[in-house]
């Protein structure tokens, strides 16, 4: 007589673990490419804030250009001057030396230019105004201001040609930011001014 | 075997967890993508106009400012405004670049309303324009048309604030300053705060 029994066999540790190891290889490839683009969409966030930051001091600067033009002044006056040089001559250099920035006053009815490279006012760090359930200004002023992740400067570089600025100079506006993931991010806004009506 | 099925079960329930995830990550980071492209949009916008504006008018108000568009209210020297408080209104008309094609000498009028929300904790700031098409046209409340208005589009949580200062040089040349603050996202728990200010100088015409 035979003892028949059947077979049911179930899946085995092995088996098991070959199917978790797929079902793993098949999910985090996915979930790491979508934190990334959410990664990307903040930095989208952080950088739009930053562009417009960098377009402020870059509208400012042609303002008080402006100015100068329309009054018969020094046309870089307000923007850089020899006591206080926002330039730099390597346009390549990141270094905030002698870095400047426009700041406004109390409430934005008049700016000013800072300097704030090397270890000037916060070393550029840029705070925020609290004031209740509105925007804020942006600001150098440290505490008790609130810190943002932004440093803004402007420099200023002679152009070939024009070493003494007397004609034109390429003003380069540089916002940068630090990410949560250690990384520093940098927008560069820059173009070329002239003495002449732009 | 029940070793097993308890482990792929654990790993099962993890990786439908990470799959939901994924969707509402991504529908977030599509959605901050396209706010974001709104607000610049809209800045830019605005910005070119005004710089190439002469001219500038600013009022602030608890209502709608009155605005006369009339070509000589527009006369220098320019108004200047500083950035209303939260419950109040700010318009501000200047000549544009655009010349009436029947009189070339004439510029046309922009008007733009920076409107406040109506309650902070709800309501959105919107942005209304007016422009005129002939020299001389009168502009009334029905010739406002939105230019930004959030509670249209999906990816916006809430726009707090959208208000704008105007400033006038002594030798008449103008400067306008923006600040934004409002909270991107289809959903409150998805949203994300942006806090933009930037400024916008009128050029020197030749």
């Amino acid at each position: 007589m035979t003892n028949i029994t059947p077979t049911k066999r179930g899946f085995t540790i092995v088996e098991t673990l070959v199917a978790v190891t797929i079902l793993m290889i098949a999910v985090v490839g996915p979930l790491t490419i979508v934190n990334q683009a959410l990664r990307a969409a903040k930095d989208a966030n952080n950088q739009m804030i930053a562009s417009n930051l960098a377009q402020e001091t870059m509208e400012l600067v042609k303002n008080q250009k402006d100015q100068n033009t329309t009054a018969g002044v020094t046309w870089l006056n307000g923007i850089s001057s020899p006591a206080t040089p926002c330039t730099q001559t390597d346009p390549k250099s990141n270094l905030a030396s002698l870095a400047c920035d426009m700041q406004f006053g109390t409430s934005p009815d008049s700016y000013q230019y800072i300097t704030c490279g090397g270890s000037g006012l916060n070393n550029c760090q840029l705070f925020k105004t609290t004031t209740g359930n509105t925007s804020t200004s942006y600001t150098h002023a440290g505490p008790p201001y609130v810190q943002t992740p932004f440093t803004r400067y402007y420099y200023l570089n002679p152009v070939t040609g024009d070493p003494t600025m007397l004609y034109q100079v390429l003003v380069r506006v540089v916002v940068s930011w630090s990410s949560g993931s250690g990384y520093t991010n940098q927008v560069q806004l820059q173009d070329f001014m002239t003495s002449a009506p732009q | 075997m029940i070793v097993s099925l308890a482990i792929f079960t654990v790993v099962a329930v993890v990786a439908a967890a990470a799959l939901l995830r994924i969707v509402s990550d991504n529908s977030k980071a599509q959605s901050l993508q396209s706010a974001i492209n709104n607000v610049s949009y809209v800045l830019d916008a605005i910005s070119r106009e005004m710089r190439t504006g002469t001219n500038f008018q600013c009022t602030v108000g608890a209502s709608n400012p009155s605005f006369s568009s009339d070509r000589k209210s527009l006369n220098p020297p320019s108004q200047s405004c500083a950035m209303a408080v939260p419950s109040q209104n700010t318009v501000v008309a200047f000549l544009s670049s655009q010349v009436d094609p029947a009189v070339p000498s004439c510029r046309l009028i922009y008007v733009y309303r920076f409107n406040a929300p109506t309650s902070p904790t709800s309501g959105n700031a919107t942005v209304t324009k007016a422009q005129q098409s002939t020299c001389g046209q009168s502009l009334s409340d029905l010739d406002y048309f939105p230019v930004f208005d959030v509670g249209n589009l999906t990816n916006f949580t809430q726009l707090y604030d959208f208000r704008v200062s105007v400033h006038t040089t002594t030798a008449g040349y103008s400067w306008a300053v923006f600040r934004l603050w409002g909270s991107a996202g289809e959903r409150i728990q998805d949203s994300s705060l942006f806090d933009v200010e930037t400024a916008v100088s009128q050029r020197i015409h030749d």
